[in-house]
């Protein structure tokens, strides 16, 4: 059959998938796509897709078979199908189901082990991948062989599936998931402020994936949405399909108090039966709000982690991990533990510095759903961002002084730029309507900063109270700009503020980018602003760069601005981004 | 077809003892006194006679009627240029088999022409044979193709885009190559991330056989000129150029890459340039003679394929002879009287059926032969008589975005593609080809003088809408930083005041790329010598060169066309007609091989009539020797009446020995060695292994207690030694009666 030039994928012979989003038929495609490749980036023509092991493995156990992906391909592809990129399908989704896990008997007639008293049974059909399993030496601590294929513990439940991965055995995870203590979590139809809720399409969709229909191979998942799409939302949505007591892990005091007052206004549940787990408070109940920072704390290095405790302090059948890609090391292990409990992962980017996506993706499951911001910005889910550059030379005085300095110091050199206090200063007073958020690495240069500005400021030594305050005063529109390190990064609901100013960072890395810009993204009346302020003819430009791509490799234009020292100094006339309207 | 005269004269010129072998084969006892011409008269109207024609035509089986047909088709053709035809498919002992076979049966007959000795088909057997002389479906066997009679331009890996990205790869990576010419394993790890399967190496084995690669300071580097002149040849001629290019590499991998390429090379790099530019030597390129030739070949044999029509390889090699020798006859004058094989020449003295593989390999690579899955091809619809396409105003052929990247459709052009990879970082190839825009490579490309103002108005002009902002400001950022600290290499031209009214004049103005200050320019000029004729020319007579001035340049000037156009000739071409004949009688979908194979009832009738030759045989009285030729002479189907089962008119000759007949094994040897006859012998090697040889025998050796035989191997190689006692089988090719 002839392939229809005007069709919107063009697929590559690694089995990456671009879809002309201008194209006719290009929503139609995406659609049927979706069960097998997974979103990579969606800059504003070219949205790139891939097809990878993991993806045809998730495919597989929703049911699709290889002629069913080749059929969604061929119907969509603009050129013919490279030869080798079908044939490799059946190959590689005939391996998934070879290895299943299953419950151990409950009166086996040959004992399987009868001193442990909780584990699995992993059974292989085919005796080569059986031989194959048996000669891992890593399997070999998890695994012992019984009649029938291979015993393990419950605990290594995690661990034996995400080493199973690895060898390109993904296993059909039959076991049952612990229904965990019954607790109805019903959602509001109206919030506490009396205005209309009900979750949004994408919401309960995003949700309904990982549920799915309660059987093997569902009641876990990642959910990537931007900031500002209301992932919490998600989770609340998945408790409510539960009914369970529900562990919430979650990066900061903030945040657990920013969980539990969504779940009072959102959902039916009481004050009593939600919990506060952290540094200041450690009670439990039905629903526990924890950090991510008191359960891998230790008083030694070599000590046992106290707070992991929490894990059993109550049959928990829901655990979540917001900001999942932030799940430290040792929250790894225990979710390797804990893989008889349903969960659901919860980020906006899925980029990991430390490359360690694909464990997050084997402990708490593989990505279940996935929307390119800018189509949520479209349906004005999240607030339209216009983002841009502004670059300002160094100063005469320091220009030598950068040349001379060693690598690591030009960083900080450039990064505190003394220009960018006027800049900052002079956005501010172009954007009087906005409220603002002015975010940077160094405290020494946020404190000059909030006091040109006269302006609070929040940083890691600033206590979890008077932080409250300051996001309080925020909120109620008592203040209107406040200066913040790195603590703010992360799980901050600001609905209000419509711009940024980011005046220096972590060497470019994309997930703060995007962390920061979903700072601003709550839907509002108007635009957000996104400024980023770079010392020109620095190396400071290069891990701009970097932001900048990511950003635009998520659909967003950018522009670049140039304002010279002279500028800054004489009268400046205001310099606005164009103001468009929503 | 042989006239009649020409058969009789061949078998009046024999020797008597064939002669009279021959005639007493057919004929039976000869009664004397004889008159030969008398005898010869007589045998062609034993031949002619109805019912011998008839039983003549029947015995043919499917491999005399392709020789046949192969031998009235090849215009009465050598036995050299008939093994050619074969090659692959037929051994030259099988060959010579068939034939012998074929000339005792007075199918087939030599006869010496001015320059070599030619086969022909027996005339007086015209009635019968007349039908398989021109049935092209024989020879060229092919079938209805399959599947989609709308075949895309290209599902090639090496297409214009793939061609382009594998440019822009080795753009970037200068390093790639170690001293020995294999890939730094780092630069082939980047490659292998960023090309499908083999597609890079293949594309730069293609680079290099064009000289679109050579070699400078930094390392080997892209002759942008060389590639700006492939581009200008059409989408066909440039592919046909791709393919010749490959196919030589693909038969010399073991080039020297850092090496020159030949003499060949070297006078055509002085052609070129009029002089070798230091620094710059061959890398791995093919002579400019063989690869317009070659490309001009593969032109002509895709010429001969219908499109509509599957061809299997072996009907793809024969086609393939036929163009070389047709190639190849403007040139034979030079070596016909010492070259058996007209079209070694062409093919660079490489073995045919080698040559023919890699040349289909490379035609199946570059988009002009399709494969399908049986190993059969056809030819795709990419039309020679094509314009060079232009590019519709309305469609973009890249997509760029605010975050550097570009992504090329296939439609893109070659040029365009060049020129984006002469700026852009290539990150994935394959049916599309995404390219970044980094700081690296837009300095890349100010480097090889390409302003921003270029760089956004092509990519603008491909687009099809403006340049993001952050893009646009980038570039010029970047541009603004390139210029303010520069580093340049070349030939400088210092002015005084009082004289620069001198750069207005035109031979100056034009070798100036950059004015570096007042009065200081840099030039494009190759090296001084070329800046001091410039200024000569201007009426300048004393001209400064400091003898510490740098020398060279990159700059490439190609006086001669790289690549012409490929002129093509159909009407010269008559195999396309007899090809279109095949397509005629091809069922749709079905082999249009038939006419070659024999049909049920034929072969039933054929074997009726052994039988009752072999009954008739059995009821005769004769000695056992006398009995067991005539029996073979009935097996080889020489015998058409039962008038030639007659004793006295054989001569047993023992031809083979097989196993504990250790006597008979010596005896052959010996016959062969006094006749200077080949051998084809069969053993077991060291490992059990069977071994086959064909060679001629030397001598028979007896060393520790065993007799060994020593052939000297066809091809020529080492001389062979066998114990006599270890060959399972022993047989002696006989020679042609004719005198072969």
């Amino acid at each position: 059959m002839a392939n229809d030039p005007s069709n919107p994928l063009i697929i590559q012979s690694d089995r990456t998938l671009l879809l002309d989003v201008h194209a006719a038929r290009s929503e139609e495609a995406r659609s049927a796509i979706l069960p097998f490749a997974e979103l990579e980036k969606s800059p504003e023509h070219i949205h790139t897709y891939r097809i990878t092991p993991l993806s045809l493995w998730n495919a597989a156990s929703a049911g699709f078979t290889p002629g069913d992906v080749a059929r969604v391909l061929q119907e969509y592809s603009r050129y013919d199908v490279p030869r080798g990129v079908v044939d490799g399908f059946a190959d590689v989704m005939g391996r998934f189901g070879l290895v299943r896990m299953v419950e151990a008997p409950v009166n086996p007639a040959v004992p399987l082990s009868p001193d442990i008293p909780e584990e699995l049974l992993l059974v292989c059909d085919v005796e080569a991948v059986a031989a194959e399993i048996a000669a891992s030496k890593t399997l070999a601590k998890y695994l012992y062989p019984v009649s029938g294929g291979f015993g393990l513990r419950l605990t290594d439940r995690g661990t034996v599936k995400r080493e199973l991965i690895r060898l390109g055995w993904p296993v059909k995870d039959e076991a049952p998931l612990l229904g965990g203590e019954y607790l109805d979590v019903p959602l509001r139809t109206a919030m506490l402020d009396g205005r209309d809720f009900a979750p949004r399409d994408y919401q309960t969709e995003a949700a309904r994936s990982v549920v799915g229909d309660g059987g093997p191979g569902s009641g876990y998942g990642v959910i990537v949405l931007p900031c500002g799409a209301g992932k919490t939302v998600v989770g609340m949505v998945v408790m409510s399909l539960l009914k369970t007591n529900t562990l919430v892990l979650t990066t900061n005091v903030a945040a657990v108090h920013q969980w539990i007052d969504e779940l009072i206004d959102k959902t039916g549940l009481t004050a009593d039966q939600i919990a506060e787990y952290t540094g200041d408070s450690k009670s439990v109940a039905p629903v526990t709000v924890a950090t991510y920072q008191i359960l891998t704390w230790r008083p030694d290095k070599e000590a046992e982690f106290p707070h992991f405790r929490l894990f059993r302090a109550r049959p928990w059948g829901l655990i979540i991990y917001d900001e999942v890609h932030l799940l430290p090391a040792p929250v790894f292990r225990v979710t390797a533990e804990l893989q008889a409990v349903r969960r659901l992962g919860l980020t906006a980017t899925l980029v990991r510095e430390d490359g360690a996506e694909a464990d997050v993706f084997s402990l708490v499951g593989p990505k279940r759903y996935d929307v390119p911001w800018k189509d949520l910005e479209a349906k004005g889910w999240i607030a339209e961002a216009v983002c841009a550059e502004i670059r300002v030379d160094l100063p005469e005085n320091l220009k030598i002084p950068y040349a001379v300095t060693d690598q690591r110091n030009k960083y900080r050199v450039a990064s505190e730029n003394p220009l960018k206090r006027a800049i900052v200063r002079q956005l501010a007073e172009n954007h009087p309507e906005d409220r603002i958020l002015v975010i940077g690495q160094y405290v020494r240069q946020l404190e000059e900063l909030a006091k040109d500005l006269g302006a609070p400021l929040i940083t890691g030594k600033t206590p979890n109270g008077e932080r409250e305050e300051i996001y309080g005063s925020f909120r109620r529109g008592e203040v209107r700009i406040i200066v913040v390190s790195k603590v703010a990064n992360f799980a901050i609901d600001l609905p209000d503020a419509s711009m940024a100013i980011q005046v220096s960072g972590s060497f470019g890395s994309r997930q703060e980018e995007a962390q920061r810009l979903g700072r601003i993204l709550r839907p509002k009346k108007r635009n957000s602003y996104f400024y980023t302020v770079v010392s020109r003819y620095t190396v400071e430009e290069e891990f701009a760069a970097n932001r900048q791509k990511f950003l635009a490799e998520q659909g967003y234009k950018y522009s670049i601005q140039h304002w010279t020292e002279e500028e800054l100094n004489a009268a400046p006339a205001p310099r606005l981004l164009p103001e468009r309207t929503i | 077809m042989g006239d009649i005269a020409a058969w009789k004269s061949a078998l009046l010129t024999l020797d008597d003892v064939p002669f009279f072998d021959l005639i007493r084969g057919y004929l039976g006892d000869i009664r004397t006194p004889f008159n030969k011409q008398r005898l010869v008269d007589e045998l062609a109207g034993f031949l002619g006679r109805r019912e011998n024609l008839q039983t003549l035509t029947a015995y043919l089986d499917a491999t005399d009627r392709k020789l046949i047909a192969a031998i009235s088709s090849l215009n009465e053709p050598t036995a050299a240029e008939l093994t050619s035809f074969f090659d692959g498919e037929l051994s030259f002992a099988e060959l010579h088999g068939i034939l012998l076979n074929l000339e005792e049966r007075l199918i087939v007959y030599r006869f010496q022409d001015a320059s070599a000795r030619r086969l022909a088909v027996n005339p007086i057997l015209s009635p019968a044979l007349e039908p398989f002389e021109h049935d092209a479906s024989i020879l060229y066997p092919a079938s209805a193709a399959q599947g989609e009679t709308d075949l895309p331009r290209s599902r090639a890996a090496l297409d214009d885009v793939a061609l382009a990205a594998a440019a822009a790869f080795v753009e970037r990576r200068a390093d790639l190559f170690k001293a020995d010419g294999s890939f730094r394993k780092k630069a082939a790890e980047e490659a292998a991330s960023i090309f499908p399967a083999d597609d890079f190496e293949r594309a730069v084995r293609t680079l290099r056989g064009l000289g679109a690669l050579r070699l400078a300071a930094a390392g080997v580097v892209v002759d942008g000129a060389r590639l700006r002149s492939l581009a200008e040849a059409s989408p066909f001629d440039r592919r046909a150029y791709c393919a010749a290019a490959l196919c030589a590499s693909e038969l010399s991998p073991a080039h020297d890459l850092f090496g020159e390429s030949g003499n060949d090379a070297d006078e055509d790099e002085a052609a070129e340039t009029g002089a070798r530019r230091a620094g710059s030597p061959s890398f791995g390129r093919v002579p400019r003679e063989r690869l317009s030739s070659w490309a001009r070949l593969f032109v002509s044999f895709l010429d001969a394929l219908d499109p509509a029509l599957s061809y299997p390889p072996t009907t793809l090699a024969r086609i393939m002879d036929t163009r070389e020798r047709a190639a190849a006859a403007p040139r034979k004058r030079r070596w016909e009287a010492r070259d058996a094989d007209p079209a070694a020449g062409l093919r660079d003295g490489t073995d045919p059926s080698a040559f023919r593989r890699a040349a289909v390999d490379s035609l199946v690579a570059v988009g002009l032969l399709e494969r399908a899955d049986d190993g059969a091809c056809r030819r795709t619809l990419l039309n020679p008589a094509a314009p060079v396409p232009v590019e519709n105003a309305a469609n973009p052929v890249i997509v760029l975005d605010a975050a550097f990247s570009v992504v090329a459709y296939p439609e893109i052009g070659f040029i365009d593609a060049l020129s984006l990879g002469a700026f852009l970082d290539v990150r994935e190839a394959g049916r599309a080809v995404r390219y970044e825009l980094t700081r690296d490579s837009a300095v890349r490309g100010f480097d090889r003088g390409i302003s921003v103002d270029n760089m956004l108005g092509l990519l603008e002009s491909l687009a099809r809408r403006p340049v993001a902002q952050n893009v646009r400001w980038s570039l010029k950022e970047w541009f603004e930083r390139y210029s303010s600290v520069c580093v340049y290499h070349g030939t400088v031209l210092v002015v005084a005041p009082d004289r620069r009214y001198l750069m207005q004049a035109s031979p100056i103005a034009e070798l100036v790329r950059r004015e570096l200050a007042p009065g200081v320019y840099l030039l494009s000029a190759r090296d001084e010598t070329e800046a001091a004729k410039a200024l000569s020319k201007a009426g300048v007579d004393i001209v400064a060169i400091p003898s510490d001035g740098p020398s060279g340049a990159e700059a490439t000037e190609l006086r001669l066309p790289v690549f012409p156009a490929i002129t093509r000739h159909r009407a010269e071409n008559p195999l396309a007609a007899s090809l279109a004949a095949v397509r005629a009688a091809s069922p749709a979908g079905g082999a249009a091989g038939g006419a070659a194979e024999e049909s049920g009832e034929s072969k039933k009738a054929v074997d009726a009539k052994l039988a009752e030759l072999r009954a008739l045989l059995e009821a005769k009285r004769l000695p056992k020797d006398q009995r067991d030729e005539l029996a073979a002479r009935i097996d080889r189907r020489v015998v058409l009446s039962a008038g030639q089962l007659v004793g006295a008119a054989v001569r047993y000759e023992k031809l083979e020995a097989k196993g504990l007949d250790y006597v008979g094994k010596v005896r052959v040897a010996e016959q062969a060695i006094a006749a200077g006859a080949l051998v084809e012998l069969f053993w077991r090697g060291p490992k059990g292994e069977p071994v086959r040889a064909l060679g001629s025998p030397l001598a028979l050796d007896k060393s520790g207690g065993e007799v060994e035989l020593i052939v000297d191997p066809a091809p020529r190689g080492e001389a062979l030694r066998v114990p006599i006692g270890k060959i399972s089988l022993l047989r002696r090719i006989k020679r042609s009666m004719f005198g072969e």
